[in-house]
């Protein structure tokens, strides 16, 4: 068991060191810098000398092998540099938007799981065969919306016709209601196909007919047999769902109003500021590998044949 | 088996006139796809009765009928199942729910996925006190190991707790049996229950469901296509042909005066533990080897650097032209050996020889494949359901030449007038094939390539008799006609008998014994061989 998570976390920490180093190659790559962006106005009037001096307190200067070491030795430190658009240092700018969209990402993920449970579970078990068609077209149809659109039309409707919920001058949790439930449609649509089709399947298998040969019914059998099994592959789509829902945030954040990772990133973008955009890489990466270890490390206690020494008894 | 035949008047269950069909694609009303029609049996109190037939026969579909548990799409069109005066077509689903587990119990075919990989025995098996009324925690515990111990399971405290991946087969199919007798009903459902499991553990097994309804008083009706076991252990038999009634009567009078020819075509076509007729005789060792296997050690790796030795210092020669039978139950090395044989593991030590070619060093090579091809157990499971049968043909052959189109059409028709097939196969895929034609698209393909050593894995056991009889049949033509050497996996000791020259019997991966058919049949040395014999007659 030990060495089993031992390795595991060496390995999440290498995925991690990857996931740096890919992102600083392509974050180099690009075409000018955030302080070109916003030096080299001629307005401004300065010269390449004292653009020069500025790359040199930015720490943009040197060779890129000595800005790689001096960057990740940062991290290391929880030091993510400054950021060169807003002249502050990236933690500061973190530590008011990452508790914002981790709020969303929870919600989100919540509801979602949330939503596509009631919808695999009542279109397999509602009486009317018509009813269960609809319900199972339903999450093709919710995954096609497009998240701006429907968020735009929630703030229509609930917000500005039906005054159900204020968009202007809510509170931190009041705000995240009309955007969680935004979001957590095309996010729980996909989960509802995924538990919808294990469901059938495991309803197909032969140890379900001799569970209904003892005289179970069909919920019974649905909640006690077919659902424990179907439930584990759902288990490990939600977590490669999370992190669509960071990648959502952009933008969520932005129809919204609110101020998260989404619309530092959507600002960092425009202002090619490499230090944000790079901890907002690694911050993604650290959730998403975060988030799937811990379903690996939980999948055992839904499935007895897991074992975690990492390998399968058959 | 059972000792008498207790011919109350009053059947168990009777059924009058059934009839189930599948709607065929395109509405109600288009051509029905009858899988039973007008049945009409009852099954007589105590005792076992046969529910005989060949796949595509109805029984499994009349089990699942009586039980009201049709497949999906399936609709039990007209009919009566009469249980003790009540007409189980006409109850409410409630009501079976209620009948079901209870006063019907139902035995599963294949043990390996009929229990939830996720919940431990116990709790099965104690599902079936709680879905049937309300008892206290403890007293659910203490029932349910005691019918594991009933049912043979030794440590049943231990098994109760335990999930059913950390069981064999044959202790799943007792716990499955364990189920099926918790309530003491009156009649039980038993679907081909030992037919995923070993010729030993087939004869436990059926031991043991006889005893369990003797005790009980319980009636079975055991669903299968194995001839021997109906013969054996039933006083009832149903013999059910393209889903109608064929004969009904009393087994012994069956067996021994069948009234319907279909019937006899069924008995003949049964494989006999008998000495082959007209198989020339060989004796051991002849210097012209097809296939030479030395003292074969075969490990796999296990976790921490530990291994697994699945075959231990295996020894066997086959002369060319002839046939070597590998004979042993799951567990005992005899896939291990042909992977091993066919290059696609590398003996851990030992040597095996093909046609003068050394495995070790030529496998993998194209020259050494060309002399030795597969043919599996499961026809449609081998063949690509997306290729044509000439297409699945002539791939094999541009594996290993390049010929051009009109030759391999040629070589393609050429051996499937040899397989016995119609030329009008080509343009069909599998899934439109019947298992015996599919069987034989899988032997063409092995011999297309004209190899000289057919490795042949259980290739009748997922046939029904008169299919096997004529694919055995055709084996020992293509035999005769090309010199082909097969090497035959089968468990099924009547079969070997039958086709082959040599056996060698394994166990838990180690030679019992090697030697001619006939002297290993007659005269076993090892006590396993013994054990194996007497399952088989």
């Amino acid at each position: 068991m030990f060495p089993y998570l031992l390795r595991r976390i060496l390995h999440a920490l290498l995925i991690l060191l990857g996931a740096f180093t890919f992102s600083f190659i392509l974050l180099q790559v690009m075409p000018g810098d955030a302080i070109t962006v916003k030096f080299q106005d001629p307005d401004l009037g300065l010269t390449p000398q004292q653009i020069a001096e500025i790359r040199l307190s930015y720490g943009a200067d040197g060779s890129r092998v000595a800005q790689y070491f001096h960057t990740l030795t940062g991290m290391l430190r929880g030091d993510f540099g400054y950021s060169v658009q807003q002249g502050v240092p990236v933690s500061t700018l973190l530590r008011t938007t990452l508790p914002v969209t981790l709020r969303l990402a929870a919600f989100s993920f919540v509801v979602a799981i949330l939503e596509a449970m009631a919808i695999a579970f009542l279109a397999t078990a509602l009486p009317f065969a018509f009813l269960r068609r609809m319900l199972a077209a339903l999450p093709g149809f919710l995954g096609a919306i497009p998240v701006f659109w429907f968020g735009i039309a929630l703030i229509q409707f609930l917000s500005f016709k039906l005054r159900l919920v204020p968009v202007v001058g809510a509170g931190p949790y009041e705000a995240m209601i009309l955007p969680t439930l935004a979001i957590s449609l095309p996010i729980g649509a996909p989960l509802a196909q995924v538990l919808l089709g294990n469901l059938d399947e495991i309803a197909a298998r032969p140890f379900v007919a001799v569970v209904r040969t003892k005289g179970a019914g069909a919920l019974w059998t649905l909640f006690h047999h077919v659902a424990p099994n179907a439930i584990l592959p759902f288990l490990t789509i939600s977590g490669l769902v999370f992190g669509e829902l960071l990648a959502g945030a952009v933008v969520t954040e932005t129809i919204f109003g609110l101020n998260g990772i989404g619309q530092l990133t959507q600002q960092a973008v425009a202002g090619q500021d490499v230090a944000v955009l790079q901890a907002v890489v690694m911050i993604s990466a650290a959730a998403y590998v975060l988030i799937n270890l811990t379903i690996d490390l939980v999948y055992p206690l839904f499935d007895p044949r897991i074992h975690l020494q990492g390998r399968t008894m058959s | 088996m059972t000792a008498q035949l207790h011919h109350s008047p009053q059947p168990v269950l009777d059924v009058r006139g059934l009839n189930v069909f599948y709607p065929a694609r395109g509405g109600f009303d288009a051509a029905r796809h009858h899988v039973v029609q007008d049945v009409s049996f009852s099954i007589p109190r105590f005792g076992m009765t046969a529910l005989l037939g060949e796949s595509g026969s109805g029984k499994s579909t009349i089990g699942k009928s009586i039980i009201g548990l049709l497949p999906r799409g399936a609709v039990l069109e007209k009919g009566s199942i009469d249980f003790d005066g009540l007409d189980m077509t006409s109850l409410a689903e409630r009501q079976m729910e209620a009948l079901r587990g209870r006063r019907i119990g139902f035995i599963p075919q294949d043990p390996s996925n009929s229990l939830n990989p996720v919940k431990t025995v116990g709790a099965q098996l104690g599902e079936m006190f709680t879905l049937h009324g309300r008892y206290p925690r403890e007293t659910v515990r203490a029932r349910s190991i005691a019918l594991l111990e009933r049912v043979g399971l030794k440590e049943p405290a231990r098994r109760f707790s335990q999930y059913p991946h950390e069981l064999s087969g044959g202790m799943r199919q007792r716990v499955l049996i364990a189920m099926a007798v918790a309530l003491k009903p009156e009649l039980i459902i038993a679907d081909e229950p030992t037919s995923a499991l070993d010729a030993t553990v087939q004869m436990q097994i059926l031991d043991l469901l006889d005893t369990l309804c003797q005790e009980n008083g319980t009636s079975v009706l055991l669903v299968t296509h194995d001839l021997s076991v109906a013969a054996a252990r039933t006083n009832h038999t149903i013999i059910l042909r393209g889903g109608r009634v064929e004969e009904e009567g009393a087994t012994r009078d069956i067996f021994a005066n069948p009234a319907s020819a279909y019937t006899r075509t069924l008995l003949d076509s049964r494989p006999r533990f008998v000495p082959a007729t007209g198989r020339p005789v060989f004796t051991g060792d002849q210097p012209d080897a097809a296939v030479t296997v030395e003292n074969l050690v075969q490990e796999y790796p296990l976790a921490r650097g530990r291994t697994f030795r699945a075959v231990d210092d295996i020894s066997f020669s086959v002369r060319a032209g002839t046939t070597h039978a590998l004979v042993g139950e799951s567990g005992s090395g005899k896939t291990t050996i042909l992977r091993a044989l066919v290059g696609l593991l590398k003996p851990t030590a030992g040597s095996i020889h093909v046609a003068g070619q050394d495995v070790s060093t030529t496998r993998g090579t194209l020259a050494f494949r060309r002399q030795i091809q597969l043919v599996y157990q499961n026809p449609h499971g081998s063949l690509n359901p997306k290729q044509t049968v000439g297409e699945i043909l002539e791939e094999a052959i541009g594996n290993f030449q390049r010929v051009d189109r009109a030759d391999r059409q040629k070589a393609v028709r050429h051996i499937l007038d040899r397989v016995g097939l119609p030329r009008s196969v080509i343009e069909r895929r599998p899934g439109m094939m019947s298992g015996g034609q599919c069987q034989r698209v899988a032997l063409a393909r092995g011999l297309v390539i004209q190899p000289r050593v057919l490795v042949l894995d259980e290739v009748v056991s997922a046939l029904d008799v008169c299919v096997q009889a004529q694919i055995l049949t055709l084996l020992t033509d293509l035999q005769k006609e090309l010199g082909l050497t097969y090497i035959f996996v089968s468990h099924d000791l009547a079969v070997v008998r039958q086709i082959s020259d040599t056996v060698t019997v394994l166990y838990h991966g180690r030679q019992m014994e090697s030697g001619t058919v006939e002297s290993v049949f007659t005269t076993p040395r090892s006590d396993y061989t013994k054990l194996l014999i007497a399952a088989a007659q």
